[in-house]
């Protein structure tokens, strides 16, 4: 019986949920990708759906949105930086201050859409849009609520240098909303 | 210094394994959940195999009117829903559930409540969809649903709600089941088993519940615009404001065709396990069948408008799809050789077991020669949307899948409650299913290419096509007078006292390991492997696989 | 009307017409084809069902031979290697060989590329014929639950029945005006799709004269088992005899009763679906009526028409063709003065 000493990566702590984690993000990737390609396929078959003349307010609000949810993505980071570095209450502001810019973002998007006038039952392309935007808005609450508990988590100590897989969890998830906007921003607005 | 294996070999009593009735309903153990999939799904198959005896009845003789034109449309619907996602799926996931985690040496799945989730979420949507046949009726636009058909101008009662709302819950059943045992073969494995040492039926479920992470997302897209036109008021398959009809068909094939190798990769892994031990050899060429699992798994994106043929795209397009589809039987036809392969120069043992796995060799070698065919796009313009296509995914779905998992049922009963089935039983079931299948499948050939479609409740008399429907009604009581056999088997068997062998076959793998039923921790002590047949190294050590250097 | 060759423009491939011939005998004997009333593109009516039937054949055979190879192979192993009773020894454990792996993973692929080699060959010789130009030009249009075929160029409409001229380039506009349906002759073609808001074309060339017959088939919902076609090949005199019928005006009535008769379809419930007289481009629910006697099947093409079946349609649609969309409650006299005046639209 040859039995390394050396545990594998698959023993070592966190790493169960981390999998986990990158699966189901995975399979949520797939999600986005195809309610992106049916937008993209109604799209080939109206080419009167020029952007940006179709983009309900013009740019300015989605593109400053954009900005600041890409700043949230940063903040996270450093949350993670911190928690590494055993700065806890630098990585508990960090959490908080990303949970304020998502609530920002979602705030930023439900005014955005009340100025549209794009009403869901108008036509195809009221449907696609406001569909993409709220499916990525309910992945961001959701984002937000692990935030949410894991903030809470954090004041109260649970986390330290050699143990935060939560935070990682909460990070990575994170980026992954923001990447799903980047993608839909570029779909939606610019191309 | 301690190793892994000596930490984690405290067992620890998974929840829910007392006796009584709450017991099964809070559990979170591997092996119950198995069961309650297992017995679940049985019940919906049974459920299912009654739907098509009607349909049958019905088909048996031109102009019939056993059922009206609107009962036989949700008849068919519920078939095959019932069939595709209520019974075999689940059966796979039973069968996974129960067996993944000891044949890899583990004490559970990942996630053991995630699991139970999985289940009831099940159970939940199961019933609900057919609580539709008792609310205002059930969903009658086919398991495929195409819009705009479904759209709520041409299919005004709820039946495509309960459908839709019952597809997403199972999706994410599915789902959620398919992270578990991803995370669950990355994760868990024994010390010693590496991806290349696990058993083929753990690779067969890993690379199936890979393709289901990537594809039920296509189908929750597509429902949830469905549900949102027929509820909201959107307009994504609605041609007059915008949508598109052509949406739904791409979205849910891109779904529905991974989904195809969703349910017959398990069950090939299943007969992957059966026939070598009853060859009394390893199987052959483990490798090369576990690349052409993972090819099949990526290759299956990459098929799905053959589905489509004869919507009108473009010729280049399709010509695309037609020659991926020619390249996907190649992988297929590769696990055939190998497993004759497996039992030349064995010793075969013709337990009901292998029974079941030779029919699943024999039935889907002319279910895959029949996919070949409509490959070819100018075949398939004539043979799609006919009997023909009715033949071969039966011909593989069930001559294949679910003979596959009446395999894995003999096969493993022993172990999941210290009893074996009925070998005399057992044989009158394959045979009836055997004859009975072909008796109603192979006919369906004659009547695809006389021009007989699908999904049509009644035809015209004259055509030539009454004597083939009427022999095809005859196959489909015998088939249902074999589950009838395996039904009284299980019923006699359950009610006789265990014997609790622990390897009544003489296997290779490690679920014979552990007791028949298992603890409720599987092992004592977590196993370590040196090879693909740790239990054959253990107990024939001089010819052990891996002084073979295997 | 212009010169209209007689034979098809797309000839078939030399070799497979033969193997063609040849492989025909062996049906008629095995019985297959010898159900003559059967749609099937094995007995085919025009060169695109010929290439289809042609490029089947070479597929089964080869199909057959694997068949035949595989499951001799598992008999074969099934019997010689069956442990004997009383044999408690283990076989030489063999786990692969990499030879044979590589030769049965090889021969696959080089079978799939042939196949798809004569796919794409097919497949070109039957899409389009080569000439662009189309002789008779029909649109296609599929109904919850009946076909229409509308002749743009003649100027008429109508529903059920199809007439094509022997020999003539058939140039078919489809599409659906509600849901997907599929529009199949197999004897003349393969099946195409007609989708709502998107325009499918189709072209086919009969060779034989005869009545073909075609079902929908794309689940299209109650009645989908009752969207039948009937599609009639005739001889260009025929054909044209034909176009004239359809191009005369419609009769108009001469007794109170036919004028009771048509004052009803045009003037009561009728009217919501049904059309009468010249066709002006617009689609109506049901079929055009200006011509009804000159079809020989009605109500999807599931009913021969004649006085006593479309007098039983009249009075009970629902009883004939369950679900379908004709909700009508006439009285005895009103079905009376129908029949005078629908009987006369010849």
């Amino acid at each position: 019986m040859t039995a390394s000493t050396a545990s594998p990566a698959r023993f070592r702590p966190g790493s169960t949920a981390k999998v986990g984690l990158l699966t189901i993000i995975a399979s949520e990737i797939f999600f986005f990708a195809t309610a992106l390609s049916a937008y993209f396929f109604l799209r080939l078959e109206h080419p009167e759906w020029s952007l940006p003349a179709q983009t309900p307010t013009g740019l300015l609000v989605p593109s400053l949105n954009t900005l600041l949810f890409l700043a949230s993505a940063l903040v996270i980071w450093q949350a993670q930086r911190a928690i590494a570095a055993d700065r806890r209450r630098a990585a508990q502001m960090a959490l908080g201050l990303t949970f304020v810019l998502g609530l920002i973002f979602i705030g930023g998007q439900v005014f955005d859409f009340s100025q549209s006038g794009l009403k869901p039952d108008d036509a195809a392309f009221g449907g696609i849009f406001m569909a993409l935007i709220a499916f990525h808005a309910l992945h961001v609450l959701a984002g937000m609520i692990y935030l949410g508990i894991t903030f809470a988590r954090a004041r109260l100590g649970d986390f330290s240098a050699d143990r935060h897989t939560s935070i990682t969890l909460c990070a990575w998830f994170w980026y992954f909303v923001v990447a799903v906007w980047l993608a839909l921003f570029g779909a939606l607005y610019l191309v | 210094m301690t190793t892994q294996a000596e930490a984690l070999s405290a067992p620890q009593v998974a929840a829910g394994s007392g006796q009584g009735l709450l017991s099964w309903v809070m559990t979170v153990d591997h092996k119950r959940i198995g069961i309650m999939y297992l017995i679940t799904a049985t019940v919906f198959f049974v459920a299912g195999g009654i739907l098509a005896l009607l349909m049958r009845t019905q088909l048996a003789q031109p102009n019939a009117t056993v059922l009206s034109n609107a009962a036989y449309n949700e008849i068919f619907t519920m078939h095959g829903t019932t069939m595709i996602f209520l019974a075999i799926m689940p059966l796979g996931a039973g069968f996974g559930n129960y067996f993944v985690p000891l044949m890899i040496g583990a004490r559970d799945m990942a996630f053991p409540k995630l699991n139970a989730l999985s289940y009831w979420l099940y159970l939940f949507g199961g019933l609900f969809l057919f609580s539709s046949f008792v609310f205002g009726g059930a969903p009658d636009a086919g398991w495929f649903a195409y819009a705009p058909l479904t759209e709520k101008l041409y299919s005004i009662n709820h039946g495509m709600d309960y459908w839709g709302l019952s597809v997403l819950m199972l999706g994410t059943a599915t789902t959620i089941g398919s992270i578990n045992f991803v995370v669950t073969t990355i994760q868990l494995r024994a010390p010693g088993m590496s991806f290349t040492r696990m058993p083929m039926f753990v690779w067969m479920t890993f690379v199936t519940s890979v393709i289901a992470i990537f594809a039920l997302p296509s189908l929750t897209t597509a429902t949830l615009l469905l549900l949102l036109d027929r509820l909201v008021g959107t307009h994504f398959y609605n041609v007059s404001a915008g949508g598109s009809a052509l949406l739904w068909q791409h979205l849910f094939w891109f779904f529905g065709h991974p989904e195809v190798y969703i349910m017959i990769l398990p069950a090939m892994g299943l007969i992957s396990e059966v026939i070598p031990v009853f060859s009394r050899k390893p199987l052959f060429g483990f490798m090369t069948v576990v690349y052409s699992g993972i090819a099949i798994g990526i290759l299956g994106f990459t098929v799905w408008a053959h589905h489509m043929f004869a919507t009108g795209m473009a010729i280049g397009a399709l010509l695309f799809f037609s020659a991926n589809s020619f390249i996907i039987g190649v992988p297929t036809g590769v696990k055939i050789f190998s497993w004759l392969a497996t039992m030349w120069g064995g010793k075969l043992n013709f337990k009901t077991p292998l029974l079941f796995a030779i029919g699943f060799v024999a039935l889907f070698t002319i279910g895959g020669l029949d996919g070949v065919h409509m490959a070819v796009l100018p075949v398939d313009w004539q043979i799609t949307d006919t009997y023909y296509v009715v033949s071969h995914i039966h011909y593989v779905l069930f001559g294949g899948a679910i003979f596959g998992l009446f395999s894995a049922m003999f096969y493993w009963f022993p172990k999941m409650s210290g009893r074996r089935l009925s070998e005399t039983l057992g044989k009158w079931q394959f045979w009836l299913m055997f004859v009975g299948m072909n008796l109603t499948f192979f006919p369906m050939h004659m009547l695809g290419l006389l021009g007989m479609p699908r999904r049509i409740y009644t035809y015209a008399d004259g055509l030539g096509w009454g004597i083939w429907n009427l022999i095809e009604t005859v196959g489909a009581y015998l088939v249902a007078l074999g589950i009838l056999f395996f039904l009284i088997n299980f019923f006699r068997t359950m009610a006789s006292p265990p014997t609790n062998e622990a390897d009544p076959w003489d296997a290779f793998t490690l679920e014979w390991k552990a007791a028949s039923p298992p603890a409720p921790y599987n092992f004592a002590e977590i196993p370590s492997v040196r090879s693909r047949r740790p239990l054959w190294d253990e107990k024939y050590p001089d010819k052990a696989d891996w002084k073979q250097g295997e | 009307m212009g010169d209209r060759p007689t034979a098809s423009r797309v000839p078939p491939i030399g070799r497979i017409r033969k193997g063609w011939h040849l492989t025909e005998g062996f049906l008629v004997a095995a019985g297959l084809s010898g159900c003559a009333g059967s749609p099937t593109f094995l007995n085919p009516a025009s060169s695109i069902s010929d290439h289809e039937a042609g490029l089947y054949m070479v597929i089964f055979y080869l199909a057959l031979g694997v068949f035949i190879i595989v499951e001799a192979l598992l008999v074969y192993a099934l019997i010689r290697f069956r442990r004997l009773a009383g044999d408690t020894e283990e076989p030489h454990q063999v786990y692969g060989n990499m030879r044979l792996e590589v030769v049965w993973t090889a021969v696959p692929v080089l079978l799939v590329l042939t196949l798809f080699a004569l796919t794409v060959r097919t497949a070109n010789a039957v899409e389009s014929p080569k000439s662009a130009a189309s002789d008779v030009h029909i649109h296609v249009i599929g109904h919850q639950w009946w076909w229409e075929f509308e002749y743009p160029d003649y100027g008429f409409t109508t529903a059920n029945e199809l007439h094509i001229p022997v020999g003539a380039n058939v140039k078919i506009d489809l599409d659906s005006v509600d849901v997907i349906h599929s529009f199949w002759v197999p004897q003349l073609a393969g099946k195409t799709d007609a989708i709502p808001g998107h325009t499918n074309y189709l072209w086919l060339t009969a060779d034989t004269a005869g009545t073909y017959h075609g079902q929908c088939v794309e689940f299209c919902g109650v009645n989908h088992a009752n969207m039948r076609i009937s599609a009639v090949a005739e001889t260009e005199a025929d054909f044209e005899a034909w176009v004239q019928g359809q191009q005369q005006p419609l009769y108009q009535p001469q007794t109170p009763q036919e004028q009771a008769g048509q004052d009803y379809i045009v003037n009561q419930i009728c009217s919501n679906c049904h059309s009468l007289g010249e066709f002006e481009g617009k689609r109506s629910i049901g079929p055009n009526l200006t011509h009804l006697m000159s079809r020989s099947v009605f109500a999807g093409a599931t009913y021969e028409l004649n006085e006593a079946n479309l007098r039983s349609w009249l009075q009970d649609a629902q009883a004939m063709k369950p679900g379908n969309d004709m909700i009508v409650n006439l009285s005895s006299e009103e079905i009376d003065n129908l029949m005078a005046y629908l009987t006369k639209l010849k």
